[in-house]
C-alpha cells in the first residue's frame, strides 16, 4: 500500500533534519583536519597531545594560531550566512546578502573611521594587525552598516523598486562607502592605514580570542531569535499580505531582522574584514538541497556557511603553502559565477 | 450576523477609494462582490481583514469589533486568499501548514500535520504534497493558497478572484468546494468575482459595487439588464438555462 501524505511529509522532515546532522558531522572532521595541516605540520596523535599540554611548541601554534582561525571561520561563515537568508527572506530578493546589499562595506567604512578618529588600532612593525579597542571598532562598523541596511529599507518602502533596481542601489552603496573608505586612508597615517586595508581583504587569520568571544556574543542570541521567528519568516516569504492576515506584524518583522542581521555581519567585518558572496550562495545551496522552509534553512544555512568558510579558508592557506591566500579571494573566485548565474535566473523569470 | 460591514472608508494618498461601504454576511452565506475594475473590490477586502487600516467605519466579526481581536485571533477568525500569489522553495505540505500558525505555540502538533492531509486531500493537491510551490503552474498554486486559508478554521473566508487562474472545469470544482464548505462549516465567504455567471451559479446573495459605493445588493434577482448596463455600460440578456440566470452580451 502506498504511504499517506502525512506519513510521506514526515519522512521528508526527517530526511531535512538529517541533512543538518550531516552538515555537523563535516565541520568536526574539517575542524579536525584543519587543526592538523599547515607549515607545523602535525599527526592527529601529536595534536591531541599538544591540546593536551605535552608539547609546548605544538600547543602555541594550535591555541593560538589554527584554533582561533578555525572558531573564526566557524562563527563568521555561520552569521555571514544565516544574515543572507534573513535578508533574502525578509528582502523578497534573490540576489540580497551582506555583500551585494552593501552592509558589509558600510561595516568596512565603519571600522576604517574607528581607527582614523579615534585611532582604535594599527600595525605592528612585524606587519600583524592589532585592534585596542574592539569595541570602538565593532559600534562604528555596526553603525557603518546600519547606513548600509537604512538606505535599502528606505528604498524598499518605495513602492514598484525591482529586485534588480534594489541590488543595483546595493552597488552604488557599496561604491559610496569605498569611496568614503579611500578618502579616510588619504588622510591616514602609515601603520593605521595598514590597518585599515587588510579590511577589505577578509583574513580569518587576524582574531584574537577576545575577538572571537565578542563575536559569538553577538552571534547565539541574533541566531536564537531567527530561529523562533522561523514561522514568521515562513509568512513573509509567501507575500507582505498573506503574513499580515496570518497575524504577523510584518513592519516590526522585518526591521528587528535586519538590524540583527546587520549586526552580525558588522561584528564579522569588524575582526575578519570583507568576505564575499558565503552570505549569497549558502543559502541558495540550502534551499535547492532541502526546501525553503526556514525552520529548516536558517539552521542548515548556518551550518554550511561554517562549513563552506572552514574549508575555504583550508584550501587557501594549505594550496600554495606556505604562501597564505587571503579566504576573500577564494569566496569570490566561487560567489561570482553564482551571482551572475542567478541574476540571469532572476531577470529571465521577469 | 457573522459579520458585519459598517461605513468602510478608505483613501490612498488622499484619493478615496471606498465611500461608506455597509452589508452584512450571516452563517453559512456566501457573497460575491462584483463590479468593473478600479471599483474598490479588493481594497474592500483588505479592509475587512485588517490588512489595511480603514479610515472610518467598522468591521464586527461575531459582534464585535475587529481591533478588539489581537492579531493571532484575527487570523483565526479569517482566511484571506489574495488575487495574486507566488511560489517559493517551500513545499506544497509546508505552504498550507504555514495556515495552522495562528494555532502553533512553538511547532506543528500532530493534529495539525494531519489537518493538513486532510485538506490536501479535499483540494485535490495530495500528490503534490512535496512539489515546491515555485514549480506548479498557476492553478495548482491558486490551490495551495486556498487550502491554506481553509486550514485556518476562519469564520470568515476571504477570497480575491480566486477562480482567475482557474480551467473551466477547476473554476467549477473550486467554486463548488467553497460553497459546499460554507454551507456545512457554517462559514461566512466573501468572493471577488469577475465572471458573473459563475457568481450566479453559487452564491447566495450579491454586492454590487461601483466607484467605491454599493451600486446595488441582494440576491440573484438584482442582476438584471439595466444594471449591468448601468455598471459596466453594455447591454446584455438575462436569460434563465436549467435554472440559473445566464448573463450574455448582445453588443
Amino acid at each position: 500500500m502506498s504511504m499517506s501524505v502525512t506519513e510521506r511529509y514526515k519522512g521528508y522532515t526527517a530526511k531535512r533534519a538529517t541533512f543538518g546532522v550531516v552538515l555537523f558531522s563535516l565541520i568536526i572532521l574539517a575542524s579536525i583536519y584543519a587543526l592538523n595541516v599547515g607549515p607545523y605540520s602535525l599527526s592527529l596523535g601529536d595534536t591531541i597531545k599538544a591540546l593536551a599540554g605535552e608539547n609546548a611548541k605544538a600547543g602555541l601554534v594550535l591555541w593560538n594560531i589554527r584554533l582561533p582561525r578555525i572558531v573564526a571561520a566557524i562563527v563568521v561563515g555561520a552569521a555571514l550566512a544565516v544574515a543572507g537568508a534573513v535578508m533574502q527572506c525578509l528582502l523578497r530578493n534573490p540576489l540580497a546578502s551582506p555583500f551585494t546589499m552593501g552592509i558589509s562595506h558600510g561595516a568596512m567604512f565603519g571600522a576604517s573611521l574607528a581607527i582614523a578618529l579615534i585611532g582604535a588600532g594599527g600595525a605592528e612593525s612585524s606587519g600583524r594587525i592589532f585592534i585596542n579597542n574592539p569595541y570602538a571598532v565593532v559600534l562604528f562598523a555596526f553603525s557603518g552598516s546600519l547606513l548600509g541596511v537604512g538606505a535599502i529599507l528606505l528604498l524598499a518602502r518605495l513602492r514598484g523598486l525591482s529586485p534588480g533596481a534594489m541590488i543595483l542601489a546595493g552597488v552604488a552603496m557599496s561604491s559610496l562607502f569605498m569611496a568614503g573608505t579611500t578618502l579616510i586612508q588619504y588622510f591616514a597615517e602609515e601603520e593605521e592605514l595598514a590597518a585599515m586595508v587588510y579590511w577589505s581583504f577578509g583574513d580569518l587569520g587576524r582574531p584574537v580570542w577576545k575577538e572571537i568571544w565578542i563575536m559569538l556574543i553577538a552571534f547565539v542570541p541574533s541566531f536564537i531569535y531567527f530561529l523562533f521567528e522561523r514561522w514568521n519568516y515562513n509568512a513573509i516569504e509567501s507575500g507582505d499580505e498573506i503574513a499580515k492576515s496570518l497575524g504577523v506584524n510584518v513592519d516590526v518583522v522585518r526591521l528587528v531582522g535586519m538590524l540583527l542581521a546587520s549586526l552580525i555581519t558588522a561584528v564579522g567585518v569588524a575582526f575578519v574584514g570583507i568576505i564575499g558572496f558565503i552570505g549569497l550562495i549558502c543559502p541558495h545551496a540550502v534551499r535547492l538541497l532541502i526546501g525553503g522552509d526556514h525552520r529548516f534553512l536558517i539552521p542548515s544555512s548556518a551550518l554550511f556557511g561554517a562549513l563552506l568558510l572552514l574549508l575555504s579558508d583550508t584550501v587557501a592557506r594549505t594550496v600554495i603553502s606556505p604562501t597564505l591566500l587571503p579566504v576573500g579571494v577564494l569566496t569570490s573566485f566561487m560567489g561570482a559565477p553564482m551571482f551572475i548565474y542567478l541574476l540571469v535566473k532572476m531577470e529571465q523569470r521577469v | 450576523m457573522l459579520l458585519e460591514v459598517d461605513g468602510i472608508e478608505f483613501s490612498y494618498d488622499s484619493i478615496p477609494i471606498l465611500k461608506g461601504v455597509t452589508f452584512e454576511v450571516k452563517r453559512g452565506e456566501m457573497v460575491a462582490i462584483l463590479g468593473p475594475n478600479g471599483a474598490g473590490k479588493s481594497t474592500l477586502l483588505k479592509c475587512i481583514n485588517g490588512i489595511l487600516k480603514p479610515k472610518g467605519g467598522v468591521v464586527m466579526v461575531e459582534g464585535l469589533p475587529g481591533e478588539s481581536y489581537g492579531t493571532r485571533d484575527m487570523a483565526k477568525k479569517m482566511g484571506y486568499v489574495p488575487q495574486t500569489n507566488t511560489g517559493n522553495f517551500m513545499t506544497v505540505f509546508d505552504a498550507v501548514l504555514l495556515g495552522r500558525k495562528p494555532y502553533m505555540r512553538w511547532d506543528p502538533s500532530e493534529k495539525d500535520v494531519e489537518l493538513v492531509g486532510e485538506t490536501l486531500k479535499l483540494v485535490g493537491l495530495e500528490h503534490l504534497a512535496l512539489k515546491r510551490t515555485n514549480s506548479l503552474s498557476g492553478g495548482e498554486l491558486q490551490k495551495v493558497v486556498v487550502a491554506r486559508a481553509l486550514v485556518q478554521k476562519p469564520k470568515v473566508l476571504l477570497l480575491d478572484e480566486f477562480t482567475n487562474n482557474l480551467d473551466l472545469r477547476n473554476q467549477l470544482e473550486a467554486m463548488r468546494l467553497v460553497s459546499r464548505l460554507t454551507h456545512e462549516r457554517g462559514v461566512s465567504s466573501i468572493v471577488v468575482m469577475h465572471d458573473i455567471n459563475l457568481a450566479l451559479r453559487y452564491s447566495d446573495k450579491f454586492v454590487v459595487m461601483t466607484k467605491g459605493v454599493i451600486h446595488a445588493q441582494g440576491e440573484k434577482e438584482i442582476i438584471d439588464p439595466q444594471l449591468v448596463k448601468g455598471v459596466y455600460g453594455i447591454k446584455v440578456l438575462v436569460e434563465n438555462v436549467g435554472g440559473v440566470p445566464l448573463v450574455v452580451p448582445v453588443e
